[in-house]
């Protein structure tokens, strides 16, 4: 039989490895039950439906004791870097020709919030007036001047009746929510880890 | 000692469950089947494995550290961090895994038909990250030339940004 600690192996069958590791554990398993493991702290509360973790700490796996598993992955998540958004901006040519429209979101609860309104069953004008709601910031002259009131400006602007001037069109908007759920989920999953800069303006609203 | 069943997951021989330690706390992924996990590489649905597919109450756990404003954990943060699941499940990072199951899946019916005289062994029962292997030698020996494979490798390897629609055909979901 081989032994796994004399560095020196033969080929065998797959099975039969399988077979021999089962039973080392099999024989560590006896050999912890003599020298038990040191209790570990309780673990917190987690509800109802959770299995109860076994005395060693670790969940069981079919067939017997499990080893302490080595962790696939251990991070702090303060030692990784923090997400920034950029800003979305667009504009509506054929009804207010040059302006720019800016929507932003804060981080990322924002944008997992932003899709789950789309995920529920609601109406076309409910996931416009609050995705608008929640991102729009500010809005600009095409010389780079702040339009004068600009959140009030842009939403009798995309009103379904509005006071004055065309309606724009619901497609139209659906297609800006859309390339900017896109762009920030993008960002939300850029490997690449490129330092983003914060804009120089901050949320207007809230 | 190190081992194999560690660093890599070997259906039948590694635990069915793996372990993320974040924060100092354990969290214990039961890992899903082959098809399961190849559905989820090539939708890029990472969410699906971590926080979704967690034990209850690990799952519980981890969403609300990520609702909470004060705690440090972020989405963002999380997708990296699941980065090296990827590559115990899959022998590559998840964004890598992702991008050779999205062109698997687009042109399955091809990597079939290349698959008949160049993978030497039956990938019925073969592992997520088997496929995986079979499906980048696939992509990458498509170049003729030399530099058009290291295009390749490079396309699929080197980090970047995934978009959120379902990933295309290259190249240009690629570019």
């Amino acid at each position: 039989m081989n032994d796994p600690n004399s560095g020196q192996y033969t080929s065998m069958p797959l099975a039969q490895a399988q077979e021999q590791w089962r039973e080392a554990e099999a024989a560590a398993a006896t050999d912890r039950e003599a020298a038990p493991d040191p209790v570990p702290p309780a673990a917190p509360d987690r509800g109802v439906g959770v299995q109860a973790a076994p005395a060693s700490g670790w969940p069981e796996a079919p067939g017997g004791p499990v080893r302490r598993m080595v962790p696939t992955v251990d991070f702090e998540f303060d030692k990784l870097p923090e997400q920034h958004f950029e800003d979305y901006a667009f504009t509506i040519p054929p009804v207010t020709g040059g302006i720019v429209y800016v929507l932003g979101i804060e981080d990322d609860n924002e944008l997992v919030e932003l899709i789950d309104t789309f995920n529920e069953e609601s109406s076309l004008a409910t996931i416009i007036n609050d995705f608008f709601e929640a991102t729009f910031k500010y809005a600009l002259n095409a010389d780079g001047t702040e339009v004068a009131d600009s959140e009030q400006f842009f939403f009798d602007l995309i009103a379904p009746e509005p006071k004055s001037g065309q309606m724009v069109p619901r497609k139209k908007l659906m297609d800006m929510i859309a390339e900017a759920v896109d762009k920030w989920s993008a960002e939300l999953t850029d490997t690449s880890m490129r330092p983003n800069r914060r804009t120089r303006r901050s949320r207007r609203r809230g | 000692m190190r081992s194999f069943a560690q660093e890599a997951y070997l259906p039948g021989v590694s635990p069915p469950t793996a372990v993320l330690r974040l924060d100092g706390e354990d969290f214990v992924l039961p890992v899903p089947g082959t098809w399961a996990l190849l559905d989820i590489a090539a939708n890029y649905a990472w969410d699906e494995l971590v926080p979704y597919g967690l034990v209850e109450g690990d799952r519980e756990l981890l969403l609300d550290w990520l609702a909470d404003p004060g705690h440090p954990a972020t989405w963002h943060r999380l997708h990296i961090a699941v980065q090296p699941v990827g590559s115990y499940l899959y022998g590559l990072p998840f964004f890598t895994a992702a991008r050779v199951c999205a062109n698997l899946l687009e042109g399955f019916t091809l990597f079939r038909t290349w698959s008949v005289t160049n993978v030497h062994r039956s990938l019925e029962s073969a592992s997520a990250a088997e496929w995986c292997a079979a499906a980048l030698s696939w992509l990458v020996h498509q170049g003729a030339e030399e530099s058009d494979r290291k295009d390749t490798w490079a396309q699929l390897t080197i980090p970047g940004r995934l978009p959120s629609e379902v990933p295309g055909v290259v190249p240009e979901w690629m570019a």
